[in-house]
């Protein structure tokens, strides 16, 4: 398509997104779709919900997210027994001052990647999921505001995966998208494995991280994001949103139909990824690509991913683009 | 009934369906025990707490006291079990107690259905044109409940007004997609008999006509302008007002005090006596022909004028000429007469009718006998005589409403020497009293006198108000001679209408009389007393005769299938243009997609059939592989088309409509 619009007033130079999708598919070889899913997430504010298989490269893909925009990030493995004061930080008293001193939990960074965040029991993934979406937490007492932009990338592994609390709907809802790899292709595979072989590197060296440089400054992060929401979206396309939504609420297979949070999520992730896309207008193709990420956590009755893949593309057939 | 697969009813649908049957009870309660309006406003109030949550759903031992509570209260205001009343009010209290009981989607249609039921009821009570659009005021109330259920609470976007509003129109459509089945059935459907029979109230109380006559008792006669009758002249001919007596019974027995109808005297009119008016009718065409629509009245008697002849079957005709119905006219009767008025049944009467028809028994009124001895001295013929009273009453006496109460005793001397005020009974009883005395056989004529032409002149109104009582004296050679002595006090009575005259008669006339009197009221009361008329002619009126008459007109036959066919076109009326008006393609007013729609047909032509899910440029993408020769120009299609629908802010729509346009007027195919 050569429909591509190039912005050229007082914007960023939109070729930098594809060094950014370049720089993230070097670690993560193959899954160029899901890299630019997980920033169009990015740059529409919102949170990611990574799920597969262990050993499908989730942590791969969530550290490189962070380390191309250049983010401060914190890791936390999610455990059963991590508790919310783990998370958010605690107040500890101060022998010489005298006073309690506030001790910063890992949440108080820009980028937070919840590992396995269905492994935690129910307590400490509300404490995470109210930082979500309030951008700030409260603790004993006093409210603390998170940092700007702050993102929650979260894997978690299926949940009929021992020793896993799975989401419930309400939380699920909280994430603008959930996405799963799938296995790389042959050809990803084997210069994955080739990689490791001329190098000669053990598999646990292999694993640990090579850091990607940052390719995206603060400022230039927000002013896409700034971007994103100028995005122009017409009529006919607002009208196949919603052909679209009001379609999961009235056919019958699915026992609720997308919250309007839901549909929220979807046009402002569309419009990203229109930006990914170089356009400063939303196409019927933007919404496609990405409403099963963020439409399929969001349907009742489409818990695991390989179902709920099959339900939005059951959708997309369905209902009519144009009228 | 708890059942909770069922989905609960909302606030607002209780409410809704609470307030339609207030609105559809409120025409019984005239006719039912003060206690039920109460008792369904205590139930309703109750539904509408449960409803919003305010009380607790009723314990079963709770609804059967209510129940046992409302019961027990209905059996003991109930006299008659076999009432309209009964049976009414128990079908109000039922409908009301569901109210406490409106949970499930079920409980509420059942009410629903019943309230239309009891909707349709008001029309045991009044067959008027009013009720019958309060009746569809009513249905249409319950209709709305019913799509109140069948509506979803998620499709209910709009404020809560504007849905009753959008709600309203529906139902409103629905009930005019109904009509004309509603229509075809009532023209062609057979009016079968009632299977059962609930007792009408039957002491309709009259205050026009009775059979009995006594002056004195009654201080003030109140105008009643209820219709009493309405009559339709053939060929359009207007009898003079003074020709218009309306004779229903004639009251023979006197008893000193009051004229009662002779009931053991009359005889079925002797064929003898029919054979000989048929046979002046022969010679002398009637003058009148007429129609008579006769209102409830609670008596058998038909109102007509003398000398009336009827071909009617149903109708009895007695030795005195008057009419009866077999039946108390319990509620409207039409009737078709002929009028001879210049006929006289001259034969002479027999010994024992003279005496019954001259006997003053009993020596009251010793005074008005002296009088009618002078009378008779000085004037020994009878038409003398009959001038000289007419001429006693011409000279002081006063025609009024409000005469006031007379003496028990001898009544009619109070009224000719004291009183000398009083209406058309006072003076018909005097004067026929008078000719007794003087050995004239007399009788008293009750009936009605006059009546108003309609605005449009097509038929005569008659009410209760015109009510109005004459003599009949009996003349040698002459037969029975109609005689009005109010005529001779009042002349303008009988000219122009007792309701003229009323500013005059009734001293203290009120504001609401005056008003009626104006020009502008009269006017509109009987223009709205025609649409009633039709209505009874119609509607009501339209019997199996009617019927059969129209349906062979229409259809030129009675063959069933020819009903059938009649109907299957009725229902085809509403039902053909609803589905080709759902089935046809919607136009479009978007002009974007009017384009999108055409280049769709013309893809089509090269077997390139667009799929729902697919977005406009993959399709056009698929079109360009399958016809290579026009792929730049799709392509460039494609790129005005995404461009139009898709770039808001860019350019001018109109001059991209343009484009895209041409573009697609020069795809080939």
């Amino acid at each position: 398509m050569e429909l591509n619009t190039l912005h050229t007033e007082n914007t960023v130079n939109l070729d930098i997104v594809d060094q950014v999708v370049a720089s993230i598919g070097q670690v993560l070889l193959g899954k160029q779709n899901q890299v630019k899913l997980a920033l169009a997430c990015i740059l529409a504010r919102g949170h990611l919900l990574i799920e597969d298989m262990p050993g499908m490269g989730k942590t791969t893909l969530a550290q490189a997210v962070a380390d191309v925009l250049g983010l401060s990030y914190k890791r936390v493995q999610f455990t059963s027994d991590l508790l919310p004061a783990d998370l958010l930080g605690i107040s500890i008293f101060n022998k010489q001052q005298n006073a309690f001193e506030f001790h910063h939990g890992p949440i108080f960074t820009q980028l937070l990647l919840a590992d396995e965040i269905n492994r935690a029991s129910a307590k400490t993934q509300s404490a995470l999921l109210e930082a979500m979406e309030e951008q700030q937490v409260s603790i004993e007492g006093e409210t603390r505001l998170l940092a700007d932009p702050f993102f929650v990338i979260a894997t978690q592994n299926p949940s009929n995966y021992s020793g896993t609390y799975s989401l419930p709907e309400s939380q699920l809802d909280r994430f603008t998208m959930r996405i799963s790899l799938g296995f790389p292709s042959r050809e990803a595979e084997r210069s994955m494995l080739l990689k490791m072989a001329q190098k000669e590197v053990s598999p646990e060296q292999g694993n640990a991280r090579e850091r990607l440089p940052a390719q995206l400054s603060r400022a230039q992060l927000k002013e896409l994001q700034q971007q994103v929401v100028k995005v122009s979206v017409s009529d006919h396309i607002l009208d196949y949103l919603q052909r679209l939504i009001s379609f999961t609420r009235e056919d019958s297979q699915f026992s609720f139909g997308v919250s309007p949070r839901g549909s929220m999520a979807l046009l402002s992730a569309a419009k990203a990824w229109a930006l990914l896309e170089k356009r400063d207008f939303l196409l019927p193709e933007d919404i496609q690509q990405v409403f099963g990420a963020v439409i399929g956590h969001r349907l009742s009755g489409a818990s695991n991913s390989g179902n709920s893949e099959q339900m939005s593309r059951y959708i997309l057939e369905q209902v009519d683009v144009l009228y | 009934m708890d059942d909770s697969s069922q989905p609960q009813m909302t606030f607002y649908q209780v409410v809704s369906l609470i307030f339609s049957m207030m609105i559809s009870l409120l025409p019984f309660y005239p006719q039912l025990s003060w206690w039920v309006p109460i008792i369904a406003l205590l139930l309703s109030i109750w539904g509408l707490m449960i409803s919003a949550k305010r009380v607790n759903n009723p314990v079963r031992a709770l609804k059967i006291i209510t129940v046992i509570v409302s019961l027990a209260l209905l059996l003991l205001s109930i006299t008659n079990w076999y009432s309209l009343q009964a049976f009414v009010s128990l079908l109000v209290l039922t409908g009301c107690l569901k109210f406490i009981e409106l949970q499930s989607r079920r409980d509420y249609l059942l009410l629903v259905f019943l309230g239309c039921f009891i909707s349709a009821c008001q029309l045991l009570f009044s067959t008027s044109l009013l009720s019958f659009a309060y009746v569809l005021f009513c249905m249409a109330l319950f209709h709305l409940c019913l799509l109140q259920v069948y509506t979803l609470e998620s499709q209910q976007r709009d404020a809560k007004w504007q849905q009753y509003l959008k709600q309203s129109s529906v139902v409103l459509k629905l009930l005019l997609q109904g009509l004309p089945l509603a229509l075809v059935l009532f023209l062609v459907m057979p009016r079968l008999g009632s299977l059962w029979q609930i007792p009408l109230n039957s002491q309709v109380a009259k205050t026009g006509v009775s059979d009995s006559l006594a002056i004195g008792d009654i201080a003030k006669l109140n105008q009643d302008d209820s219709v009493a009758m309405r009559v339709t002249f053939a060929s359009g001919v207007k009898p003079d007002v003074s020709e218009l007596y309306w004779r229903g019974v004639t009251l023979a027995q006197f008893d000193g005090r009051s004229w009662q109808r002779a009931k053991d005297q009359l005889v079925p009119l002797q064929t003898s006596s029919k054979a000989d008016l048929d046979a002046h009718g022969l010679t002398q065409p009637a003058k009148y022909n007429y129609q008579v629509m006769l209102e409830s009245s609670g008596q058998n008697w038909l109102y007509g004028l003398s000398t009336a002849s009827t071909q009617n079957s149903g109708l009895r005709q007695w030795s005195d000429y008057s009419l009866t119905n077999d039946k108390v006219v319990t509620s409207r009767l039409e009737y078709e007469l002929k009028a001879y008025p210049n006929y006289r049944d001259s034969k002479p009467l027999t010994s024992v009718q003279q005496a019954f028809f001259t006997a003053l028994p009993g020596d009251q009124n010793p005074q008005a006998r002296e009088l009618a001895a002078q009378l008779l001295a000085k004037n020994p013929k009878p038409q003398q005589y009959i001038q000289s009273i007419m001429q006693y009453f011409n000279n002081d006496f006063v025609y009024t409403l409000e005469p006031g109460v007379m003496t028990k005793n001898n009544t009619l001397d109070a009224f000719l020497f004291d009183y000398q005020r009083g209406y058309c009974e006072h003076f018909a009883s005097s004067t026929a009293f008078l000719l007794r005395a003087a050995g004239i056989p007399a009788r008293i004529a009750a009936g009605y006198q006059g009546g108003q032409w309609s605005s449009d002149n097509k038929y005569l109104l008659v009410t209760q108000a015109q009510a109005h009582a004459w003599v009949e004296a009996w003349l040698p050679n002459q037969g029975w001679v109609r005689l009005d002595p109010t005529n001779a006090v009042a002349p303008e009575r009988i000219e122009q209408g007792v309701t003229s005259l009323l500013p005059e008669l009734i001293e203290q006339a009120g504001f609401t009389l005056r008003v009626k009197q104006t020009p502008f009221i009269k006017r509109l009361r009987l223009q709205w007393d025609n649409v009633n008329y039709q209505w009874h002619r119609w509607v009501l009126g339209y019997d199996n005769q009617l019927q059969m008459n129209l349906v062979k007109k229409l259809l030129g036959g009675l063959d069933s299938w020819r009903i059938l066919l009649f109907l299957l076109l009725a229902v085809g009326l509403v039902i053909v243009p609803i589905t080709v008006k759902s089935l046809w393609p919607v136009k479009e007013k978007d002009h974007t997609l009017k384009l999108l729609k055409r280049l769709e047909k013309k893809l089509r032509r090269i077997g390139v059939e667009r799929a729902a899910g697919e977005t406009l440029s993959v399709y056009i993408q698929r079109a360009a592989l399958q016809s290579k020769e026009n792929q730049a120009l799709l392509n460039a299609i494609n790129k005005a088309s995404i461009s139009l629908i898709y770039q808001t802010e860019t350019a001018d729509k109109g001059q991209r409509l343009k484009h895209l346009n041409r573009l697609i007027n020069k795809l080939t195919f």
